[in-house]
């Protein structure tokens, strides 16, 4: 107890001493830790994001071979993959059906690409809701031909809602064909979901590429918890592939296919060649994680170097806390040999300038969190612009600091541990002070 | 009652309004020879002006390598300077996008619009109409001087860029004079014109292309031909080496 009160009482001795190396324990927490927060909140921001996105976090697309040879990306019969869904239980929210294409939007002599997505409106009420309108309203969806934009496509184009616009694509088969579209609302501009794609009728894009009522190109799977998805996702696939042809997984997730998935599903690729043969329609089961792989290597590779960039600081706090506690040791050789006279031991003396560094470490890294929480909190009510490419890692244009405690506790743990080694030394030094001569010594 | 028939055949063939239905077998084989090379290799330079409301006029000029034998062709391009060695080959079903900056070859498709103009990739190599389409309904009519055949056509499969297709085919030689392509729901969307033909050796190509979007207000493109030949070309060109090699 003496040597925690002994201990404090210095640190308040040498205030301004004790505030800097304090002060850079505490930048480094800062550091670790508003990157770290920023990390794994842009991770949640992105998966969300990409659910939002993509309408679920399974996603499952059928093909069928042509006599051709060709591949034709739809699902005529959805029997199957709705008795397999219900086996998966109380996991699963909901399931969406969407058919997509990748489109030129035409509007008097302007023209812009972009995908465009037919949404079941009746079952997809959520979504609407979720869309931010500025201009017009859904209302309009009784129009068969509506579609809606985002206040960026409609102001590259020149168009209002209310206006008619074409929509080039071509069909399944790869054929060209045109439709009239009616804009009925504009969505806004930081809504991530609207800017990346138009969205439709299911009934009038499936026209526009050839497909017949009822049929569509991608299953989506919306889970309670996203956490389950890699589980769900494996119980899904084999009983898929005991029922039809599939591709296999291994197939779907290396990470130079996430690229080619993504292109898939938004419509770029259609009626490519296939090498191998079969009957019926093969599906191909794809999930957020594994389209999440490049992102995951990207935070990895970001934590990486913010480790290093720690393992630097804290070396360099090390040598600062040997170094003040040399001079510490020499300030106090007296004093030690006066506490020492009066009956303090060895060991004394070294806990009590290794209480000093842990206090020091300890107080540094709690100011580094409080000042941490504080940039956070700012930074996350600064809106960013959504006409960026790091638009995917923000939510709704803010970004998002999500702490996480064991992380936390590990790195003030190491912080605190690094800066008792550091001062070991001159605690050691101090310990074996002779107290007569120590006592006599002046500087 | 024999003859009767007899009688009234006569009598339909003989009518002043009455044309016999032209031989589309043979005019589809004439217009597909015309546009194919089986027994020699094809080159030329073309010039590429591209009219857009909203980007202005585009210049390019690119050397067109075709070996229609094999389904082989090579596109290089050769103005504006910023494009220059970009080039697109084909090689058997794969159509591979050259950039030179970033060296690297990356697959393209037939049905993309070639370098963003009312041309598409699938402009550059052989035609099939034989193949391809049929003749829904026929008329007989004038454009410009000539005497044509308007075609009205239907794609024989669903894999054809175009379903419809309305051709106007000179009927002394049957040259294609214009073009009209529609979509799957019959919307017009592009029209050819090809008012100008050369011959070489025993062909007639056009060496004068317009193409206006129809769709795109003001949008229209024109290629010219110069540097016509039939000459053979060595092997190596159709190869992803030799595009490489001679951007360097």
């Amino acid at each position: 107890m003496t040597t925690l009160f002994l201990a404090f009482r210095n640190i308040e001795r040498q205030k301004k001493r004790s505030i800097l190396l304090g002060g850079a324990i505490a930048f480094g927490i800062m550091i670790i830790t508003l990157i770290n927060s920023v990390a794994v909140g842009s991770v949640e921001n992105v998966k969300e994001n990409f659910s939002q996105l993509l309408a679920g976090h399974i996603y499952i697309q059928g093909k069928e071979l042509t006599e051709s040879g060709r591949t034709l990306k739809i699902i005529r019969d959805d029997t199957l993959l709705n008795s397999l869904t219900a086996d998966l239980g109380d996991d699963v929210q909901y399931i969406t059906k969407r058919s997509y294409a990748f489109c030129t939007l035409i509007f008097g002599s302007k023209e812009l690409m972009q995908s465009i997505e037919g949404v079941d409106w009746t079952d997809e009420s959520y979504f609407g809701r979720r869309l931010i309108i500025t201009k017009g309203s859904l209302d309009g969806l009784e129009n068969p031909n509506a579609i809606v934009l985002s206040t960026e496509t409609a102001e590259k184009l020149g168009v209002q809602a209310g206006e008619a616009l074409l929509v080039k694509l071509q069909t399944v088969t790869g054929q060209q064909n045109v439709g009239e579209c009616k804009v009925i609302a504009l969505t806004q501009g930081s809504d991530m979901f609207g800017s990346i794609s138009a969205y439709t009728h299911i009934e009038f894009l499936n026209r526009l590429i050839n497909l017949k009522e009822g049929e569509f190109q991608m299953y989506n799977i919306f889970l309670k918890d996203m956490g389950k998805i890699d589980r769900s996702a494996e119980q899904l696939y084999k009983a898929l592939s005991e029922a039809a042809p599939v591709v296999p997984r291994d197939d779907t997730r290396g990470e130079d296919e996430a690229g080619q998935q993504m292109h898939s599903m938004f419509g770029m690729m259609s009626g490519s060649k296939e090498e191998e043969s079969w009957e019926g329609t093969k599906y191909e089961l794809v999930t957020l994680n594994d389209m999440m792989s490049h992102v995951m290597a990207l935070v990895d590779v970001l934590n990486t170097v913010i480790y290093a960039i720690f393992l630097i600081l804290l070396v360099i706090i090390m040598v600062g806390i040997t170094n003040t506690f040399r001079m510490i040791l020499v300030e106090r050789t007296r004093e030690i040999g006066t506490i020492r006279a009066i009956g303090m031991q060895k060991n004394g003396v070294r806990g009590l300038f290794l209480t000093e560094a842990f206090y020091i470490a300890l107080f540094g890294a709690f100011a580094g969190l409080v000042i941490a929480s504080g940039i956070a909190g700012i930074l996350s009510i600064i809106p960013f612009s959504t006409n960026n490419p790091f638009f995917i890692f923000l939510n709704n244009g803010k970004l998002t600091f999500r702490f996480m405690p064991v992380s936390i506790i590990i790195n003030i743990l190491v912080i605190a541990g690094t800066s008792v080694l550091a001062a070991l030394f001159p605690a050691q030094k101090a310990a074996k002070l002779d107290p007569a001569k120590a006592l006599g010594t002046h500087y | 009652m024999r003859k009767i028939g007899i009688a009234l055949c006569i009598c339909i063939i003989c009518w002043p309004g009455y044309t016999a239905e032209p031989d589309f077998d043979a005019i589809f084989k004439s217009i597909d020879s015309m546009s194919t090379f089986e027994q020699n290799d094809f080159s030329s330079v073309m010039t590429i002006v591209s009219d857009d409301p909203e980007e202005g006029r585009k210049v390019m000029k690119v050397n067109q390598f075709r070996r229609d034998k094999d389904d082989k062709f090579l596109i290089l391009i050769l103005e504006p300077a910023t494009q220059k060695g970009q080039g697109y080959l084909r090689i058997e079903d794969n159509l591979w996008f050259y950039d030179p900056e970033s060296r690297k070859f990356s697959h393209s498709s037939f049905k993309e619009n070639f370098q963003g103009t009312d041309a598409h990739n699938s402009d550059f190599r052989k035609r099939s109409y034989s193949r391809d389409y049929k003749v829904a309904s026929w008329e007989e009519g004038q454009l410009g001087k000539y005497d044509v055949y308007i075609l009205n056509l239907e794609a024989r499969n669903d894999e054809v860029t175009y379903p419809y297709e309305k051709l106007w085919v000179r009927k002394d030689n049957n040259l294609v004079l214009k073009a009209e392509d529609y979509s799957l729901n019959k919307r017009h969307m592009r029209t050819s014109f090809f008012p100008n033909y050369t011959k070489v050796g025993d062909k007639y190509l056009p060496s004068k292309m317009l193409f206006v979007d129809e769709l795109t207000e003001g949008r229209k493109t024109q290629i010219t031909m110069t540097n016509i030949s039939l000459e053979n070309l060595q092997d190596q060109v159709f190869t992803k080496m030799y595009v490489e090699r001679v951007n360097r």
